[in-house]
C-alpha cells in the first residue's frame, strides 16, 4: 500500500482533527464527523485511524491536563504537522481539478470551500 | 442504576493499557455525560458498551491485519527455513482441522450454540466465585509495595497503644519500620472495620465522614504516594496538632469535590476545625487488610490533638503524673527486613517479647492484670475468625455453582456423545479408508477446542457481569476490589478447556473404538456408552434434584424471615440520626436541644409523636451482663441489650408495655433512676416473682429501679434470637449520639424534609442523616433476598439444563434411529420399538432405544 495515500476515511478524521484547533480528542473527533455525516464512526475507528495517522506522521499528538468531567484522567489531544495540511492540501487540489473537468461551473463554486 | 457501566470499563481496563487507556477511558466518560444529556443515560449506557465492544473488535482486527501484512517481518523470519516449513505444515494442519471442526459446527449450529451456552454459564459462574476467593486469599493489596514483607502484630484484641508503635518502632530488630492505623479515638468504632464518624465541612454543607487515624509515616510505609499534594509532613512521633494535616481517600475526594485535584493544601473543616488537605489516595488504594472498610479521610495520629485536647497525654504509657495508662486502639503493621526469613523474624519477636515483659512488668500487671503476649503474623492475609465465615459463604457458593457447572459438563457430554454417534458411519467409511484412531481424535479435539474457546469467553463476559452483581451481595464491611483480572481469564479458559476436553473428548475416545463392520452395517450402541450416557443423566438429574432443594430452603427461610414479627411498628417511621459530641455540645446543652427540637418536630403538620433513643433498629449492638445479688444472676450477670431512651419512646414504636409505666417526660438527671426492661429479662431475673420495684446495677452507675415491663421486639437484626434488654432513660444516662424516631400520619418520606428543616431550625449547623424504618428493614431483608435469588436462579439453570440434556439426547436418538430404520427397511418410515424389534435382532435385548427410567437414583437407564 502506498504510505503516502490518504484514504478516505482518514482524510474525514484529518478535516476532523483541524476542525478542533490544537485541542481535538478522541471524542471530539466523533462529535464533529456525527454531526457532519450524520452517524458517528465509532471510537475504535477513530482511535485507529488517528494512529494510523500519527504513524504517518500528519498528526502529532501530546497529553492535556486532567479535568473532572474525565473522572481526572487527561485527554490526548491531537492536531495537524505540516506534512498532514501539506497532504490535505494536496487531496483537496486533486479533487477540486477532477470537479472541475468533470463539472466545471460547479468547480468554480467551490464546494470545497 | 446511573453512571458509566462500570463492567464495560473494567473490560476495557483489562485489556489496554498506560496511556492510551487514559485517553479512552476519559474520552468514554466525557462521551458518557454527552450522551446521557441528549440520549438520556439508559441508551447512554447502551452506547458505552457498544463503544467498547467495537473498541475490542478493531484492536483484534489491528492485530490481524498487523499478522498478515508482514509475514517476511522478523518473527517468522527467526524461523529456519526447514522449520518454517515443518511450522507451517503444522500450522496448515491445524488450520485445516479448525476450519473442517467449523464447519461441522456450524452445520448443527443449535447444538453448537447450547454448548456454547453451556459452557459459558458453567464457566461463568466458577470464574465470579473464583475472582471473589481470589480476592480475597490470594491478591496482594493493590499498589502496596512488598506486600509479602508485611506483617501484622497481634496479641489479645489485635490492638495496641501508640507507646507500644513507638517501642516496637524502636527495638523491633525484625521490622525495617512499622506503622499504625486505626478507628478515630473518641467515637463508638474504634476499629478500622467502623471507622469512627466525624462531621465535615461548614455552615449548609455539613457532612458525616468515616475516618482513621494513621501513624504519619502511612503512606510512606506502603510505598503509595498520594494521587495530588505531597502527604503528610509530619514525622512519627512529632506532634502536629497546630498544624493538622489530612489525606481523602479517592471515593470522598470525588464525591465530595468532584475530583477537583485544586482542593489540596485547602482546609478542611472536621468537627469545626481547618486541616490542611495534603493528599488524595489513588483510586486502586484499598489500604492493606481486604476485609477494612476505607474510610473517607487519614488523619495523622499526632494531629488528633486538635480535636480532643490532651489527646497526646493520653497516648503515653505514663499519664504526666506518673500514674501507668492503657488503651489500645491501633492496628500495628511490620515491614520485615530484606532478607528477614519467617523463623528469624519469630525468634527476634520472641527475645523483644522478653525484654518488654522485663521493662514493663510493673506497668502491665497494673493496666491490664499481666503481659500480653505478641505474635507476628502475615497481614494480607485474613483474620482467622474472617477466614471462616468467607470460606463457609464461599464454599457454599461454590458448591451451588461447581454442581451447575457438573450438570453443564454432563450436558455437553451427552450433546457430544449423540453428535457422534450420529457420525458413526461416517467414522467408519475413514476407518475403512485407513485413518487412524489418532487423526479422528484430534479432529474432535479441534471442535472441542472452538467450543471452549468460545464458551470460555463468554464465560469471562458471565464474569464481568456477576461480580457487579457480587460486590452488592457480599458484607458492607468489606470494600474491596472484585475486578477480574487476568489471571481470572486465565483460569475460565483454562476450566472451559479442561471441560470441553475431559467432556468432549471422552465420549470421542469411547466412540473412535469403532467397530468397521459393526459401524457401517448399522449404528450400534455399546454396552459401554449406555452406561456411561446413564451414568451422566443419573449424576445430573441428581444434582438438580439437590439444588432445587436448597434453593427451596433459601426461599422458606426468606418467606419466614418476612412472616417474623417484629415486635414494633415498621411503617410510617422516620429516623433522624446525629451526633452532638461532634458539634461541641455538653450534656447539658444536648438535653436542651433535645427538647427544643422534639418540641419543633412534633408541631411539623404530618407528625403524630416524637422521640429519640440512642440507638436506632437494626443497629447492633449495645449491651451488658447485669449482676442482680438475690437471683440466679449474682455471679455471672446476664447478658443483655440496652438502649438510651427518651420519653414515651414505647409508645412512639408501638411497643407494648405488659406491667407498669414507660419511661416518661420526668425522668431526668434530678429524679430517682429508673429502667423499663423487657418480658424476657424480667422472666429470666426475677421468674414468676413481680419485677416492677426492684432494682439493677449497671456499670459503677447506682441503682435503677424497675418501673415498667415491655413486650419482647426485635433489637439488632432479623431473625435474631430473642434477647433480654433494658431501656434507660435518654436524660438520665445522656449521650450525645442519638436518633430522633418521628412517627408520622403519612408517607415519612413526605413530611421527613419538614422534619429536618425544624431541627435544622434549632441548630443549623447539624449534620444529619435521615432514613426510615422500613428502609433500615428493606437493607436487612436485601442480602438474604439476593441470596435466595442467586440460589434459586442456579437451581433453575440447573433443573432446566438437565431437563435440556434429557430431551435432547432422546430426541436426537429418535430422530437418528428413524432415519436408520427409513434406511434399512428400505423408504419405510418406521421407529423401531420395543416391541417390534428389528428383524435379526434378538428380541430378548430389546429395541436400541435408550430408555430412561424413573427407579430409583442410579438406574435410570439400561443399553440392550
Amino acid at each position: 500500500m502506498d504510505p503516502s495515500r490518504v484514504g478516505e476515511f482518514e482524510e474525514l478524521v484529518l478535516l476532523a482533527v483541524m476542525a478542533g484547533g490544537d485541542n481535538a480528542y478522541g471524542v471530539s473527533v466523533q462529535r464533529v464527523l456525527e454531526e457532519e455525516i450524520g452517524r458517528g464512526p465509532s471510537l475504535g475507528a477513530i482511535y485507529t485511524a488517528l494512529d494510523r495517522l500519527s504513524e504517518k506522521g500528519w498528526i502529532r499528538s501530546r497529553m492535556g491536563d486532567p479535568s473532572p468531567v474525565r473522572g481526572g484522567r487527561r485527554r490526548r489531544c491531537y492536531d495537524l504537522t505540516e506534512e498532514g495540511l501539506a497532504r490535505l492540501r494536496e487531496v483537496r487540489r486533486i479533487r477540486e481539478s477532477l470537479w472541475a473537468r468533470g463539472a466545471p461551473e460547479l468547480g468554480k463554486e467551490g464546494v470545497w470551500g | 442504576m446511573s453512571g458509566p457501566p462500570s463492567a464495560a470499563l473494567r473490560l476495557l481496563r483489562l485489556l489496554t493499557k498506560g496511556k492510551r487507556r487514559i485517553e479512552v477511558e476519559g474520552d468514554l466518560l466525557e462521551g458518557y455525560e454527552e450522551w446521557a444529556r441528549t440520549l438520556g443515560p439508559a441508551r447512554a449506557r447502551l452506547r458505552v458498551w457498544r463503544e467498547v465492544a467495537l473498541l475490542l473488535t478493531w484492536r483484534l482486527a489491528g492485530r490481524v491485519r498487523l499478522r498478515r501484512r508482514s509475514p517476511g517481518s522478523p518473527r517468522t523470519g527467526s524461523i529456519s527455513p526447514k522449520r518454517r516449513d515443518d511450522w507451517r505444515g503444522y500450522v496448515s494442519d491445524l488450520s485445516h482441522d479448525l476450519g473442517f471442526a467449523s464447519r461441522r459446527l456450524s452445520r448443527s449450529p443449535g447444538a453448537t450454540l447450547v454448548a456454547i451456552l453451556i459452557l459459558g454459564a458453567g464457566v461463568g459462574g466458577n470464574a465470579t466465585i473464583f475472582s471473589i476467593a481470589d480476592a480475597l486469599f490470594r491478591e496482594p493489596p493493590a499498589l502496596v509495595s512488598s506486600p509479602h514483607e508485611l506483617v501484622g502484630l497481634h496479641a489479645e484484641y489485635d490492638e495496641f497503644g501508640y507507646y507500644d508503635f513507638l517501642y516496637y518502632r524502636e527495638h523491633g530488630g525484625a521490622f525495617r519500620d512499622l506503622m499504625a492505623y486505626g478507628g478515630l479515638p473518641g467515637t463508638q468504632g474504634r476499629t478500622p472495620k467502623s471507622g469512627g464518624e466525624v462531621a465535615v465541612g461548614r455552615g449548609d454543607d455539613l457532612t458525616q465522614a468515616q475516618g482513621w487515624v494513621v501513624s504519619a509515616n502511612y503512606f510512606h510505609f506502603l510505598g503509595v504516594p498520594p494521587l495530588h499534594g505531597a502527604g503528610f509532613s509530619g514525622r512519627v512521633g512529632q506532634s502536629q496538632a497546630a498544624q493538622p494535616e489530612v489525606v481523602l481517600s479517592h471515593g470522598f475526594w470525588r464525591r465530595q469535590f468532584g475530583g477537583d485535584p485544586r482542593v489540596t493544601g485547602n482546609p478542611l473543616y472536621v468537627n469545626g476545625v481547618p486541616f490542611r488537605i495534603v493528599g488524595i489516595t489513588p483510586e486502586e488504594f484499598r489500604g492493606i487488610n481486604p476485609t477494612d472498610r476505607l474510610p473517607d479521610l487519614f488523619i495523622p495520629i499526632m494531629a488528633m490533638g486538635a480535636l480532643i485536647p490532651d489527646y497526646e497525654a493520653g497516648l503515653r504509657r505514663y499519664s504526666p503524673s506518673g500514674e501507668p495508662q492503657g488503651g489500645r486502639d491501633l492496628r500495628l503493621v511490620g515491614r520485615l527486613k530484606p532478607g528477614m526469613g519467617w523463623d528469624a523474624a519469630e525468634a527476634e519477636m520472641a527475645s523483644l517479647q522478653q525484654r518488654w515483659e522485663r521493662e514493663f512488668a510493673e506497668w502491665a500487671d497494673a493496666v491490664y492484670g499481666g503481659p500480653y503476649q505478641v505474635r507476628i503474623r502475615p497481614e494480607f492475609r485474613l483474620t482467622r475468625g474472617e477466614a471462616r465465615t468467607m470460606k463457609r459463604m464461599l464454599s457454599f457458593l461454590w458448591f451451588v455453582v461447581g454442581s451447575v457447572f457438573l450438570i453443564a459438563c454432563t450436558n455437553l457430554a451427552l450433546l457430544m456423545l449423540a453428535r457422534a454417534a450420529g457420525r458413526e458411519r461416517e467414522m467408519g467409511i475413514r476407518a475403512s479408508l485407513g485413518a487412524g484412531r489418532g487423526r479422528f481424535i484430534r479432529q474432535l479435539l479441534a471442535e472441542s477446542l472452538i467450543l471452549a474457546g468460545l464458551g470460555g469467553g463468554l464465560g469471562v463476559l458471565v464474569a464481568f457481569v456477576a461480580t457487579d452483581a457480587a460486590t452488592e451481595m457480599l458484607p458492607a464491611t468489606i470494600a474491596f476490589d472484585l475486578n477480574p483480572d487476568a489471571s481470572v481469564v486465565g483460569f475460565s479458559l483454562l476450566l472451559s478447556t479442561l471441560a470441553a476436553l475431559l467432556f468432549g473428548t471422552a465420549p470421542a475416545w469411547i466412540l473412535s473404538g469403532v467397530n468397521v463392520a459393526q459401524a457401517l452395517g448399522r449404528t450400534g450402541q455399546g454396552r459401554t456408552r449406555a452406561l456411561f450416557r446413564g451414568g451422566l443423566v443419573a449424576v445430573q438429574s441428581a444434582i438438580s434434584v439437590i439444588l432445587l432443594i436448597v434453593g427451596g430452603l433459601f426461599a422458606r427461610s426468606l418467606q419466614e424471615a418476612r412472616a417474623v414479627p417484629l415486635g414494633f411498628e415498621t411503617e410510617n417511621r422516620i429516623l433522624l440520626s446525629i451526633r452532638l459530641d461532634n458539634h461541641g455540645y455538653s450534656d447539658e446543652e444536648g438535653m436542651a436541644f433535645l427538647t427544643a427540637a422534639r418540641d419543633r418536630m412534633a408541631g411539623v403538620p404530618g407528625v403524630r409523636a416524637v422521640t429519640a433513643a440512642n440507638r436506632m433498629p437494626f443497629q447492633p449492638r449495645n449491651h451488658w451482663d447485669f449482676v442482680v445479688p438475690g437471683t440466679e444472676y449474682a455471679e455471672v450477670g446476664l447478658y443483655a441489650g440496652l438502649n438510651m431512651v427518651g420519653a414515651d419512646y414505647l409508645e412512639v414504636m408501638g411497643i407494648p408495655l405488659v406491667a407498669g409505666r414507660s419511661i416518661g417526660e420526668a425522668d431526668g438527671p434530678g429524679t430517682p433512676w429508673v429502667v423499663v426492661v423487657n418480658r424476657l429479662f424480667a422472666d429470666r431475673m426475677w421468674p414468676g416473682q413481680n419485677p416492677l420495684g426492684r432494682t439493677i446495677t449497671f456499670a459503677m452507675e447506682g441503682e435503677w429501679r424497675v418501673v415498667g415491663v415491655a413486650e419482647n421486639s426485635t433489637y439488632w437484626w432479623l431473625g435474631e434470637d430473642p434477647v433480654p434488654f433494658v431501656y434507660f432513660p435518654l436524660r438520665q444516662l445522656f449521650t450525645g449520639r442519638m436518633t430522633f424516631h418521628v412517627a408520622t400520619l403519612s408517607r415519612p418520606m413526605e413530611v421527613a424534609r419538614e422534619v429536618e428543616r425544624a431541627m435544622r431550625d434549632v441548630d443549623p449547623n447539624l449534620a444529619i442523616a435521615v432514613s426510615t424504618v422500613e428502609a433500615r428493614l428493606d437493607q436487612q431483608l436485601a442480602s438474604l433476598r439476593i441470596w435466595t435469588a442467586f440460589v434459586a436462579l442456579f437451581s433453575l439453570v440447573a433443573l432446566f439444563l438437565s431437563m435440556v440434556g434429557l430431551y435432547g439426547v432422546q430426541s436426537y436418538l429418535d430422530g437418528l434411529l428413524r432415519a436408520v430404520a427409513a434406511q434399512a427397511y428400505g423408504g419405510v418410515a418406521a421407529a423401531p420399538t420395543a416391541n417390534a424389534p428389528p428383524p435379526g435382532r434378538p428380541a430378548q435385548e430389546g429395541g436400541r432405544r435408550p430408555r430412561f427410567r424413573l427407579a430409583p437414583a442410579g438406574s435410570w437407564s439400561r443399553g440392550p
